[in-house]
């Protein structure tokens, strides 16, 4: 319709402005659906064999090839106990271990951040030392020495490198932090040059028997 | 001299000037007003800004969207470890295992006094939890009449395991060899990506 000659003047104006309104309920629908599904936290998992003493056997292929290393992890309140069908592996020193650990636990200082309120792991050799209290703390304390073990673990892969599985042992008291620690070490590793390395991904979990 | 100078000079220049003088011209010389254009400057909100922050939140939240079968939230008395797998959790029964409680499908089954199972609870040389081989039980009996119906559903046994980082090996070795009793042989251990 022709517009009045008044009309004409302010036409251009109006029409400058997008009407934001219906894009504006989109979003603020789309916002609450979306923080409903959203994780902040990545979960992934670990796969692992039901120990041995579970009667249902894993796999009936598995248990004919009997593996030529055998290799096991204790995991101590003292250390790392890696041995395999020759028994136990001379400590990374090259010194047989005889009934210590082959990877002992050392004594370093540890952020405070993940044991607000109690102490890292191993937490029973840690109990003389103060508890973590705040996350801003730093204390010395024993920790397991898993860069040790990745390590030693490399130079065990490259002797046998056929080898995939592993029988991870801890004692009663061990944490489960512990146990997935050393379940990321032995599964892969970094090379001299960086490269990634495949090693131990076959994870089957049993009581230790010390 | 005197006189040239009354001849400049105004007589009246000292007199007060008549007020009316700087009152605004009568109605010819004002601006017309123009009558509406106000009223649409007003409803026109200047949300284009607001638009763009909702925009950067939109992509953020798409950014972190997930269809994990293993939701949670933590707690004081679920913190998981951090490892470094890259393997993508499934959809399987979940037992979580806090420092207060064992929970099974998000149902609580067992609770816990200072991260023991009361001896009241186990049986067969301390290993097996019976409240949560109940649960697990009949968690086993829905999974295995669903295959039995649909075919496309298979019983494979899978268990996720969602443990706090202080959960002791001890409580682990019951609530595994339950779950094996339960018919479950494969476990997945869950823990917290580490960003690398």
């Amino acid at each position: 319709m022709a517009k009045k000659p008044t009309e004409r003047r302010s036409f251009t104006e109006e029409s400058l402005d997008v009407n934001l309104t219906p894009m504006m309920n989109l979003i603020a629908m789309l916002i609450p659906c979306l923080l409903l599904s959203a994780a902040f936290v990545e979960i992934a998992v670990v796969n692992v064999s039901a120990p041995s003493m579970n009667s249902a056997p894993d796999d009936g292929k598995k248990r004919l090839d009997v593996p030529a290393l055998d290799l096991r992890i204790t995991i101590s309140e003292r250390g790392y106990i890696v041995s395999g069908s020759q028994g136990p592996f001379p400590t990374p020193g090259g010194q047989p271990t005889g009934n210590g650990p082959t990877i002992p636990v050392v004594q370093q200082k540890v952020s405070c951040v993940p044991y607000v309120g109690t102490w890292p792991p191993p937490r029973s050799k840690n109990s003389d030392s103060p508890k973590c209290n705040k996350s801003a703390d730093a204390g010395v304390y024993w920790v397991y020495d898993t860069e040790a073990l990745n390590k030693m673990l490399m130079e065990i892969k490259t002797q046998y490198p056929e080898e995939r599985r592993v029988i991870i042992a801890a004692e009663p008291g061990t944490e489960y932090d512990t146990i997935i620690g050393v379940m990321d070490a032995s599964r892969d590793g970094r090379g001299p040059e960086g490269e990634h390395r495949a090693l131990f991904d076959e994870v089957l979990l049993a009581p230790a028997i010390l | 001299m005197a006189k040239h100078s009354d001849e400049l000079i105004p007589l009246d220049i000292n007199d007060i000037p008549d007020p009316s003088v700087f009152v605004a011209p009568p109605e010819t010389y004002r601006r017309p007003r123009k009558k509406g254009r106000r009223a649409t400057l007003e409803a026109g909100l200047t949300i284009t800004s607001l638009m763009d922050a909702l925009t950067i939140i939109l992509v953020f939240l798409l950014k972190s969207y997930s269809n994990s079968p293993v939701q949670l939230k933590q707690a004081d008395d679920l913190k998981l470890p951090m490892s470094s797998t890259e393997v993508i959790p499934t959809d399987s029964t979940a037992v979580v295992i806090t420092l207060n409680d064992i929970v099974v499908d998000d149902k609580p089954a067992v609770r816990l006094d200072n991260g023991k199972v009361a001896s009241s609870d186990l049986s067969s040389g301390d290993l097996l939890i019976e409240p949560l081989m109940d649960k697990l039980a009949d968690s086993v009996g829905v999974q295995k009449r669903l295959a039995a119906v649909n075919n496309k559903i298979e019983f494979k046994g899978i268990m996720t395991i969602v443990a706090d980082r202080q959960v002791n090996f001890n409580l682990l070795t019951q609530v595994m060899y339950t779950a094996g009793q339960a018919e479950f042989s494969r476990f997945k251990f869950a823990a917290i990506k580490k960003s690398q």
